[in-house]
């Protein structure tokens, strides 16, 4: 028999020792600026940003709360420092098509300067030009022309109108136009008289009426190129004498911004355009100014009309005042808008109308020329957005499109502006499931996120590392403005971080749930009137944390202690043990026992896992049974068909079953069963087994030691109470103190189990049996009797058989 | 609301709207004048029978600005085309009358308008012409003030098409005779009501016509308002043009049968230039 010995407690957990750690408080400690452990994740970084080559954009892996966020931003916001302010850009109508807005690239820092300076020049000539059109100089030349042309006009009418009047004729003007009737005496012929007429005189008046009417017509057709000329002349009047007007105000601008070339060819074209369209300056914005009595309009405050000479910032970057560097952009929304940008609309009269200057930056905008950061998740849960961006990189360009327009949704009158060239790198920040996911299903990612920034989630302990995180220690505490830490609360808090990695060989780099212990230790503290967290501080907060999620757990444990769930500690059952398994709550997760048996009988050669055939256990458990199987079929009653039927049940599980944990306390129970030989119900077991017996590690291991502990514990510990774990798991072990110290008192052991002999042997009190030279395993050892019964189970089939084939022969001698 | 016609001895504005009355313009003037003489505003639309009878004509057709082809018309598609404009000229005088707070009526009459505004103006009233039937532009305004019944007090020309807005004075022209009594009464009232200055072109040959003509402005305006003088000498209708082009006035007040407006040449010039609405006062006797 190969006795198991129990773990020594000093294995169980490995505390760390505030005195190796050299300081009395982390105010001794210097802050640590960058992340510890991540050294592969910071290369990646370094060479991400650095690399002046299409396609190196960063993905940055690992699981939430390891500081993927902050050791990014910290890195990327020292590295955009340094660097020089990228170019501004803005957007500015476009004459020659309007609904092209123009895009403008201009040095850094010009572009609210250019933008103030054409609102200058804007208002000024609101208010210049009217005074100038109001001039008298002006108004006799203006109403020089119109009386001309208005002369004109009346000439033609007149003159036809005499002649008509000369012919008995008169032009009556009617709601629906010029209409010509006979007249005799100046007094219109009623039809009846007209009718009356002899015919030819009737024909003579038709004839003179449609001659008339044809010169009515030619005079009618005319009017309209008298009125582009009259035009034309005004435009010309108002051209010649706005300007010199402009060109004196536009000058000034010039002046302010020379040497950009941008700014002064934007300049020439809008001088030309305000020259050609100077009567905007006269007119009232809402069309009036054809009333009567149009009131004096305000030049002041925001007029559309003018916006065309406006200028829309959409980078500003501060070449010359604080906001140096490249920029450096978060967007925690990402929505398509607010990465591409977007096109704003006002509604006017129901319909909705907009002009350049509603065009708002993205962040790729923001960011263009430095760096932008994005969670990944959010990004690719935005309608549109993962396909906007990925566009965005490929092209090198900033397209501003609406979601509505790419579904077609919208049919109202919008803009393309013009695409702004893009330079920047793009940081996704993810978990890894995603960055696998998008690397398998999606093309384009590979090539357009080259980098891989991997962070890690564990830190190895050592001394050196233990010391390493005393520093991450103090430099949170200073970063939130907490108290101090002794070194007893250090040490407390880098064995919680031990215990969260799950390994007692490693430190948890989760740094958000560091900061989280940290913060609630300096609350305790506080509430303690603490200036310094002490040791009592962390355990308050660890405490605390348990028991507000710990509602769960206890109605559970009080399931157990009250026999509604039943789960024996102590004497012995056949077929019947108690497995282990764990429930995971958000951030707490806890471990409970759970009775699992075995019934056996003669059959077909399975084993029904009545989890999966009430589709209540996962694939990971399916596979877990089947293994087992196999290693029953691999194992004995070699030379015989294997004829066994057995049921392996979870008692009282009403949820699902995941994970092959359990499937070693499966097959304990089983050989169990099959030996008819009692499992002794004060031990608990853990792990997963596999073909040949071998018992392998599983997770969670230190709370479902605590799990069957505390109900132990609740019943009096008696010494014999324990837990078997695989051997590969001790070094994952971190338990709590009051497990340890049970342990030191011999009252409860932890049984670490390298084989499913060891284990059966540990559980039973009996040998497994080990197969002899004749093949045979020893008599009386457990798999001997499983053997024995399985060989059983196949000569009762045999002879089922055979009875059957008799009694139908003799039916058919019959 | 003041009882009627206390002011001026102006009992109604009687506006004569036709199929192309420029209502806007019309009752826009109205309405400035309604508003500062307290008279009531008499909408009067008048389908004249003309217009419909055309349409019984075998060669009748129309042709029009934007459609100079001539088109068959028929009394049917006459009469809706008359429907829409009396509901045009209608909600004009509502707009108008109801922002200056002024009375108004409107009613709709079969006939000749000049016939029709004959019979419904009388002693007492003042006529807005707002276009002409029988021709078009300016000079068929001035046929159309020439034919305003002779019992009325005065005639309201709207004001010719103008791009932007008028800025400047009431003017009075006065050249010194009765008339001009009311001339520049009406002209003060009209700016103290719109807040504007007051500028008198005085017609006068002699210094001593045009210190008399001045005295008497200020006399009538009491002293209280600062009247701009302007001389003219008679005969120089192009000055007193151009000295209108130049102040783009709001509203321009003129005697009707005196110096320079009895001239029609000039009237058309003056009304030109001035691009602003034009009230026409009658002789106190050629009105009785």
């Amino acid at each position: 028999m190969t006795a198991v010995s129990p773990v020594k407690p000093s294995l169980l957990r490995v505390e760390t020792n505030p005195r190796l750690l050299g300081f009395k408080s982390t105010d001794e400690l210097e802050p640590i600026d960058s992340p510890i452990g991540q050294d592969r994740a910071l290369g990646a970084i370094r060479f991400g940003s650095s690399i002046d080559q299409p396609g190196y954009n960063l993905f940055a892996i690992g699981p939430q709360g390891t500081g993927r966020h902050s050791a990014i931003l910290s890195y990327l916001r020292a590295k955009a420092a340094d660097e020089p302010a990228p170019y501004d850009w803005v957007y500015v109508h476009n004459f020659a098509i309007a609904h092209k807005p123009q895009a403008m690239r201009l040095p850094a820092g010009i572009a609210v300067r250019f933008k103030d300076a054409m609102k200058v020049l804007v208002d000024d000539l609101r208010v210049a030009v009217p005074a100038l059109f109001q001039s008298d100089e002006y108004r006799e030349k203006r109403g020089a022309v119109d009386a001309e042309f208005e002369d004109l006009q009346d000439q033609a009418f007149e003159g036809l109108r005499k002649k008509a009047e000369a012919q008995n004729v008169a032009i009556l003007r009617t709601p629906m136009g010029f209409g010509l009737v006979p007249t005799s005496d100046g007094q219109v012929i009623k039809p009846e008289v007209f009718n009356a007429l002899p015919e030819q005189q009737r024909a003579a008046i038709e004839k003179r009426i449609s001659e008339l009417q044809d010169d009515l017509q030619a005079v009618l057709e005319r009017l309209p190129l008298l009125q582009k000329e009259h035009r034309d002349r005004i435009r010309k009047l108002n051209a010649d004498l706005a300007g010199a007007l402009v060109d004196t105000s536009i000058n000034t601008v010039v002046g302010k911004f020379e040497g950009i070339s941008e700014i002064q060819q934007r300049l020439t074209e809008v001088r030309k355009d305000i020259v050609e369209r100077a009567e905007i300056f006269l007119e009232r914005p809402d069309g009036e100014s054809s009333s009567p009595f149009p009131e004096t309009f305000s030049s002041q405050g925001p007029d559309p009309r003018f916006n065309r000479y406006l200028v829309n910032v959409m980078v500003a970057n501060d070449g010359d005042g604080d906001r140096r560097g490249a920029p450096l952009v978060t967007e925690d929304h990402p929505t398509l808008a607010h990465v591409v940008g977007r096109i704003e609309h006002v509604s006017q009269f129901g319909a909705l109308v907009t002009d350049f200057t509603m065009i708002r930056p993205g962040a790729l905008h923001r960011a263009n020329g430095g760096y932008l950061v994005l969670d990944a998740r959010k990004v690719l849960s935005e309608m549109f957005c993962w396909e906007a961006l990925k566009r965005a990189l490929r092209s090198e360009t900033v397209t501003i499109v609406s979601a509505a327009e790419q579904l077609s949704l919208v049919n109202t009158v919008s803009l393309e502006p013009e695409p702004i060239p893009l330079k920047l790198k793009v940081v996704l920040i993810g978990e890894r499931v995603l960055y696998y996911l998008l690397n398998s299903l999606d093309p384009d990612f590979a090539d357009l996120f080259k980098v891989e920034v991997d962070f890690d989630e564990e830190l190895t302990r050592t001394e050196e590392n233990s010391r390493l995180y005393a520093n991450l220690i103090a430099t949170i505490a200073r970063k939130h403005k907490l108290r101090p830490l002794n070194s007893a609360a250090v040490a407390r808090v880098i064995d919680e971080a031990v215990r969260f990695a799950e390994d007692a060989d490693r430190l948890s780099l989760r740094v958000g749930w560091l900061a989280d212990l940290l913060r609630e230790a300096d609350f305790w503290a506080q509430h303690a009137k603490r200036k310094t967290i002490t040791g009592r501080d962390v355990e308050r907060a660890i405490a605390e944390q348990i028991h507000r999620s710990d509602r769960m757990r206890e109605r559970s444990h009080e399931a157990v202690t009250r026999n509604i769930v039943l789960i024996e500690t102590d004497g012995e059952a056949v077929g019947q043990i108690n497995g282990l398994s764990v429930v995971g709550l958000n951030n707490f997760s806890f471990g409970r026992p759970t009775r699992i048996t075995a019934r056996t009988r003669m059959g077909s050669g399975k084993v029904v896992d009545i989890e999966r055939e009430t589709k209540l256990g996962g694939p990971l458990h399916s596979k877990g049974v089947l293994i087992l199987s196999a290693f029953l079929s691999a194992n004995f009653a070699l030379d015989m068909p294997m004829s066994l039927w057995a049921s392996v049940v979870f008692e009282q599980s009403y949820g699902g079953v995941e994970g092959d944990s359990a499937s070693s306390a499966e097959l304990y129970a089983l050989l169990s069963a099959l030996a008819d030989v009692p499992i002794q119900q004060s031990l608990a077991v853990t792990g997963s087994v596999n073909q040949y017996g071998q018992v392998q590690a599983i997770g969670g291991v230190n709370e479902k030691i605590e799990g069957f502990f505390d109900i132990c514990n609740t019943r009096g510990l008696t010494g014999k109470q324990g837990v078997l774990i695989p051997a590969s798991n001790i070094t994952h072990l971190m338990l709590r103190p009051d497990v340890v110290a049970a342990s030191r008192k011999r009252k409860f052991n932890i049984y670490p189990v390298e084989t499913i002999s060891q284990g059966i042997e540990t559980l039973t009190g009996v040998p497994a049996g080990k197969r002899g030279r004749t093949g045979e395993f020893p008599k009386g050892t457990v798999f001997d009797r499983v053997e024995a019964r399985l060989r059983e189970y196949a000569m009762t089939r045999k002879q089922f058989g055979d009875s059957k084939t008799e009694s139908t022969a003799q039916g058919e001698d019959r | 609301m003041r009882e009627l016609g206390q002011k001026h001895g102006i009992h109604r504005i009687v506006v004569g709207l036709t199929s192309v009355s420029n209502a806007e313009r019309a009752m826009a003037a109205a309405a400035v004048l309604a508003k500062v003489v307290e008279a009531q505003i008499v909408g009067l639309f008048v389908q004249e029978e003309d217009m419909v009878e055309l349409a019984e004509f075998p060669f009748a057709r129309v042709l029009d600005f934007d459609s100079p082809k001539p088109r068959e018309v028929s009394r049917q598609l006459m009469q809706q085309a008359y429907t829409r404009r009396e509901a045009i000229c209608r909600q004009a005088l509502s707009n108008h009358a109801g922002k200056a707070r002024v009375n108004w009526s409107f009613s709709t009459q079969q006939g000749n308008i000049r016939a029709k505004v004959e019979e419904m103006a009388g002693s007492g009233d003042y006529v807005v012409l707002s276009g002409e039937t029988y021709g078009t532009g300016v000079q068929a305004l001035v046929r159309a003030m020439r034919m305003v019944p002779a019992a009325v007090k005065g005639v309201v020309v709207p004001a010719l098409h103008r791009e932007g807005r008028a800025t400047g004075p009431i003017v009075a022209i006065d050249d010194g005779d009765e008339a001009g009594v009311r001339t520049v009464t009406l002209a003060a009232s009209l700016a103290r009501q719109e807040g504007r200055p007051l500028h008198l072109f005085v017609i006068a040959a002699a210094d001593a016509d045009a210190d008399r003509i001045g005295a008497r402005a200020a006399d009538l305006t009491g002293n209280r308002q600062a009247v701009t003088l302007h001389r003219y000498l008679p005969g120089a209708p192009q000055s007193i043009a151009a000295g209108l082009a130049r102040l783009s006035p709001f509203f321009v007040v003129a005697d009707l049968d005196g110096e320079p407006i009895s001239d029609d040449q000039v009237a058309i010039s003056l009304f030109r230039a001035a691009r602003a609405p034009v009230l026409l006062v009658r002789d106190k006797g050629k009105a009785s």
